[in-house]
């Protein structure tokens, strides 16, 4: 309890930061009411023009305010389409058979995920368990190959991860940041201590 | 962090760089070439140019993860303080509305989104300069050049505050060779009692631009750093990529 609890302190960008972030990402709405405040019918928020709300007209929104939506009754919320039991299929065999790389996934995949999981069951209708076995098991096999990539690392050197998403670099960032580190602190020892036995036989020997 | 703000920076807020004209010669070199380069942004932003909520998170993300102090977004900060004041405006209208309430509720949740997200930018910085005040007042002109007017009172406020503490508690009761803070502060570089950022160590960063081969490491190895790639590399040697807004932390 208090470690875990205090390895979450140290995380410098918190799981529910991500969250967060992963609210901005847009999504598409079925909405079932119009807007009537100005004619057009669009909303004008900071991040953009949203709209036009009419009903049964699919708009695109970021998923905060499709969940605000949500909420009070007054849309449909449609998964992303990557987010659908075939394409997962399609994804886990991918993930399998490339041993070396990761497959592309929004960077917020896993976010995304859990939001709408949380608050838009409905959004999967029958699919919802079988989408969320798949992901399940995508992520695990995901994060197998992370946990064995992470056993290679033997130096302190530059590591190419792309295609990684931002739930599992949180997740390996102490771990793999804090070796690093350390693999760093060494090397320069190490360092020092060679250039100092080097040095050691020019130096006259005080005394004679 | 931006074009916009590169722009900015050249433009309307000149009097934060001003002082630093003869130290900030790179980051200048910098700035510029970024404009050069500015139309082919959108080729690599997702379709569309970031919104001001994207940058400010990606502002967010990188003083969160860099462990230096980086240069303060006042533009930015600016523009999403007049953008809440506005929306605040059209919320207060939409209340009187008795159609409004649909687009007040959404209004008022991206208000209080944005805000969250000003404020931890804030607050992040603030922690950084509270952790680097002697460092901020010390290095006049590197790190300086890189905080607010405001923040710089904070660093010094919480400076001298400290040192009136040390002084009465414990300072005052120690041999006069020990008892002075500042005398440390003053002294050369080596002797001073100044913490300094460790940027030796490895942070993920995503590329947002093409930046070909970098120096990575001592013996003359390089790394390829072009847009999409999430690299886990040391910071000091994407430093100043992070500052241009090639890459950002992640």
């Amino acid at each position: 309890m208090t470690t875990a609890s205090a390895n979450k302190m140290k995380l410098p960008v918190a799981p529910e930061e991500l969250e967060f972030f992963a609210e901005e990402e847009p999504i598409t709405i079925i909405p079932s009411f119009q807007l009537r405040h100005n004619t057009s019918g669009m909303l004008s928020c900071v991040g953009g023009d949203y709209g036009p709300f009419r009903p049964n007209m699919p708009v695109e929104v970021p998923i905060w305010l499709a969940l605000q939506l949500h909420k009070r009754g007054k849309c449909r919320i449609l998964p992303p389409a990557w987010l659908d039991a075939a394409r997962l299929q399609a994804l886990i065999t991918a993930e399998q058979s490339d041993v070396d790389s990761f497959q592309e996934v929004p960077f917020y995949f896993m976010e995304v995920c859990c939001l709408l999981f949380e608050s838009a069951k409905d959004a999967f209708g029958d699919s919802f368990f079988k989408v969320r076995d798949l992901l399940q098991r995508f992520v695990n096999i995901r994060r197998h190959k992370i946990e064995e990539g992470l056993r290679l690392v033997s130096q302190a050197s530059t590591i190419r991860l792309t295609n990684l998403s931002a739930y599992e670099a949180n997740l390996i960032r102490l771990n793999l940041q804090g070796s690093l580190n350390m693999f760093l602190k060494f090397s320069k020892v190490e360092l020092m201590l060679e250039s100092r036995a080097a040095s050691m036989p020019t130096m006259p020997t005080p005394g004679f | 962090m931006d074009v916009d703000d590169a722009f900015g920076a050249a433009g309307t807020s000149g009097a934060d760089d001003a002082p630093s004209t003869s130290q900030q010669q790179p980051d200048q070199q910098l700035d510029d070439g970024f404009d050069a380069g500015g139309e082919f942004q959108d080729e690599f932003e997702d379709a569309e140019p970031a919104s001001d909520f994207q940058q400010l998170k990606k502002a967010l993300l990188n003083e969160r993860l860099a462990p230096e102090i980086l240069a303060y977004q006042g533009d930015l900060v600016d523009r999403v303080r007049e953008r809440i004041e506005q929306q605040e405006r059209e919320i207060d209208r939409l209340e009187r509305d008795p159609d409004g309430d649909v687009a007040q509720e959404a209004l008022s949740l991206e208000r209080d989104r944005l805000r969250w997200l000003l404020k931890s930018y804030l607050r992040t910085r603030l922690g950084k300069v509270q952790q680097y005040a002697a460092l901020v007042l010390r290095d006049a002109a590197g790190v300086q050049a890189r905080v607010s007017p405001q923040e710089l009172k904070f660093a010094n406020d919480y400076f001298m505050s400290l040192g009136q503490l040390y002084q009465d508690q414990v300072l005052q009761h120690l041999p006069p060779n020990y008892n002075s803070l500042l005398r440390r502060f003053n002294g050369d570089q080596s002797q001073a009692l100044v913490e300094e950022p460790d940027t030796d160590v490895f942070v993920f960063c995503k590329v947002d631009r093409d930046c070909g081969q970098i120096p990575d490491g001592p013996n003359g190895e390089t790394a390829d750093v072009n847009a999409g790639d999430i690299l886990n590399i040391r910071y000091k040697h994407i430093a100043h990529l992070v500052q241009g807004g090639q890459v950002h932390l992640i």
